[in-house]
């Protein structure tokens, strides 16, 4: 079996431990015997439809952010077409944005996306910055946890289901308690941390998704994760600790 | 004049009480205290001692070339006097200033070495009226803190905008963002290295100023030296680096890449201070190692080397360093993450650093800090034999299986609050000395 992995922008997109997710892909699918054709696109590189098996995008600096959504626009027919086939695709922070309707940052002219998502995303006064844990309904344990550093407010509406409900942190926009992105196979999120590394229950049904989409039903052998879960759980503990609500007593 | 006085007396009180009961708090809270009595009193100090000063600033060396620096002043008998190292916020450096003034507000000396972070310079830079700003270089950092890396360039570019034409900016031009902060500016003294010491071609996925600032294209890197420090050009405008005026002189060739590029910088200092080359010399050779930068104790038999880590840039070079040395694969290794507010509370960078160097490891990792499991984990995805990692969350205890060891050396590389937690135990352990001052 073999996964074409395609990174969206990784010189521009590429903020704080993303390359971490993509690490982690290539590592769960190559102790699997599954190869990976990693294929990365810049700006005005090439990827056609049907070229790709899973995708990921990445956040950015604003200045960086900008410079892509140009380009990004150019492939809306692609990736929307991928999107309807079920393709699975992980957008975080910059790329989530984007996926939606548009991005307002506080200076400067909106950015257009490429309404993937039936959302949109105004900047905030209030920087939303700290470890994260929510729930999702689409994995087994249900806690994904991460680290959030945004200044933008994300709102969802219609078809589109939030990922997550938030446990501990902001969230989209630390108002109605949502996380994240999901219609069809297509994933958002705030979640740095990296995230995929310390979730390997995501990573996996990234990978499941991708697969099943090109061979049928299939099933993955488990791995040894002892490392990953060790850093999952004690992420959540010492979020529960950070947060707790006396704590804003003692400051 | 009444109220100067009172303000400086309470905040030597404030020091007072911090030196009986340390729990009370850091070195920033006389400062703190002195700046809600009087928020002009920095002002006032400087006005009053005709005070000249050097700010030192950018993410990697600014402790260690501070201190060089003074060591070349020291041999040139220049007096002066500095800020401690870590105390770099508006703050941190009132208290320092306050500390030093008699009570009625008279420094030691009218010559001041200040290392500054990043995102005070543009503030501080408007009340010192320095004679010398030295940018180093930037790289991410603590994200959580500053935002971006782009907010702290432009707040750079303000206090440029803001200064009078006798300052001196000081520059590494390896770094394509201190070229373009610069490129108008007149008063300016370059240095970079020279292309026999160049490591690679390829731009690792951390490398941050890859794009020409001026019209957005992907710059071409002929030589780099690490993350985006190199010899650039711009395929489509006129943006490349300059040949710089300050460059290494064979001798230093010996020293690790970060320790190279603070010796150029403290070097192009000096020569800016019209210090002469003898002196200059002499002051670098005397060189010994700041606060948790590579000091060396003995722990147990073990001569142990304690590298402070802080974000993708600086750990890389280190672990590359040390990978150089063929003593790396035999020789254990206790790495401590911590996510308190001096570390960055954000861990995502470890996943930004190299750490396929360790991956032909043969002598033990030890694992340590807050967040010892997140560094397990990424070690496992750099291809570690996870044989090889010990899990010992606590750094007492961490120590103690370093110090069990049979090897004649170990190095220790600590996040910021690791390192200080590292150093209060090896103080009770009576294994180094507690000078805060370097």
């Amino acid at each position: 079996m073999i996964i074409n992995l395609a990174y969206l922008y990784p010189d521009h997109m590429n903020i704080y431990g993303d390359q971490g997710n993509i690490d982690t892909l290539m590592y769960r699918s190559i102790k699997r015997n599954i190869k990976v054709n990693l294929i990365k696109v810049n700006q005005n590189s090439v990827l056609k439809p049907g070229n790709f098996d899973l995708l990921f995008a990445g956040g950015g600096q604003d200045r960086h952010q900008s410079s892509i959504a140009k380009d990004l626009l150019s492939r809306k027919n692609v990736l929307k077409k991928a999107a309807i086939n079920n393709i699975p695709m992980l957008t975080i922070c910059g790329s989530y944005q984007l996926f939606g309707a548009y991005f307002k940052p506080f200076n400067g002219p909106k950015l257009k996306g490429i309404n993937i998502f039936d959302a949109y995303t105004k900047a905030s006064k209030v920087r939303k910055i700290g470890n994260i844990v929510i729930k999702t309904k689409i994995l087994t344990p249900s806690t994904l946890v991460g680290f959030e550093n945004h200044s933008g407010s994300t709102y969802i509406n219609g078809s589109t289901k939030p990922l997550g409900l938030v446990k501990f942190g902001y969230g989209n926009n630390d108002q109605d308690k949502l996380e994240g992105a999901v219609i069809s196979n297509v994933f958002g999120c705030y979640l740095h941390g990296s995230l995929l590394p310390k979730n390997p229950h995501f990573a996996d049904h990234l990978l499941r998704l991708a697969l099943e989409k090109k061979y049928g039903k299939i099933s993955l052998n488990p791995l040894n994760d002892r490392e990953e879960w060790q850093a999952h759980y004690s992420a959540i503990s010492s979020t529960k600790k950070n947060r707790h609500p006396l704590l804003k007593y003692l400051k | 004049m009444l109220k100067l006085s009172l303000t400086i007396s309470v905040s030597k009180l404030i020091k007072q009480a911090t030196n009986l009961v340390p729990s009370l708090g850091g070195t920033a809270l006389p400062g703190l205290v002195a700046l809600k009595l009087d928020k002009d009193i920095l002002k006032k100090i400087i006005i009053k001692n005709k005070l000249h000063s050097i700010i030192i600033t950018g993410t990697n060396g600014k402790t260690t070339t501070s201190r060089l620096v003074a060591q070349v002043l020291k041999k040139a008998k220049i007096p002066f006097f500095q800020n401690r190292s870590g105390s770099n916020l508006i703050r941190g450096i009132t208290s320092s200033l306050l500390d030093q003034a008699s009570i009625k507000g008279k420094l030691p000396s009218n010559f001041a070495i200040f290392e500054v972070d990043e995102a005070v310079v543009l503030k501080l830079s408007r009340v010192l009226n320095p004679k010398i700003i030295l940018f180093n270089n930037l790289f991410r950092d603590q994200l959580d803190r500053y935002g971006e890396i782009d907010s702290i360039l432009t707040k750079w570019q303000e206090t440029l905008k803001h200064l009078n034409s006798k300052t001196t900016i000081i520059y590494n031009c390896d770094d394509p963002s201190l070229e373009y902060l610069t490129q108008n500016y007149k008063k300016k003294v370059s240095f970079g290295l020279s292309k026999s010491l160049a490591k690679s071609k390829t731009l690792s996925s951390s490398a941050d100023a890859i794009f020409c600032l001026i019209c957005h294209k992907k710059l071409n890197f002929s030589h780099i030296f690490t993350s985006h420090l190199g010899h650039y050009s711009c395929p489509s405008c006129h943006f490349k680096r300059p040949n710089p005026q300050i460059t290494l002189n064979s001798k230093i060739n010996s020293l690790e890449l970060h320790n190279q590029y603070n010796f150029l910088a403290a070097k192009a200092v000096a020569k800016t201070l019209k210090i002469d080359s003898n002196t200059i010399s002499q002051g670098l050779g005397s060189f010994t190692p700041a606060f948790g930068r590579g000091e060396i104790f003995n722990l147990g038999g073990v001569n142990t080397k304690i590298l402070l880590v802080k974000n993708p840039t600086g750990y890389n070079v280190i672990l590359e360093s040390l990978s150089q040395k063929k003593l790396l694969k035999s020789t254990p290794i206790l790495l401590a993450l911590n996510d308190n507010l001096a570390d960055g509370t954000d861990v995502s960078w470890i996943w930004d650093v190299d750490f396929n160097y360790l991956k032909y490891q043969k002598a033990p990792i030890i694992v340590s800090g807050i967040r010892a499991k997140d560094l397990q984990l990424r070690l496992k995805y750099a291809g570690v034999r996870s044989s090889k990692i010990t899990l010992e969350p606590n750094l007492k205890k961490a120590l103690n299986l370093l110090k069990k060891q049979a090897s004649p050396s170990a190095y220790i590389l600590p996040t910021y609050t690791a390192m200080l937690s590292l150093r209060k135990i090896l103080v009770k352990q009576k294994l180094i000395h507690s000078t805060w001052k370097d």
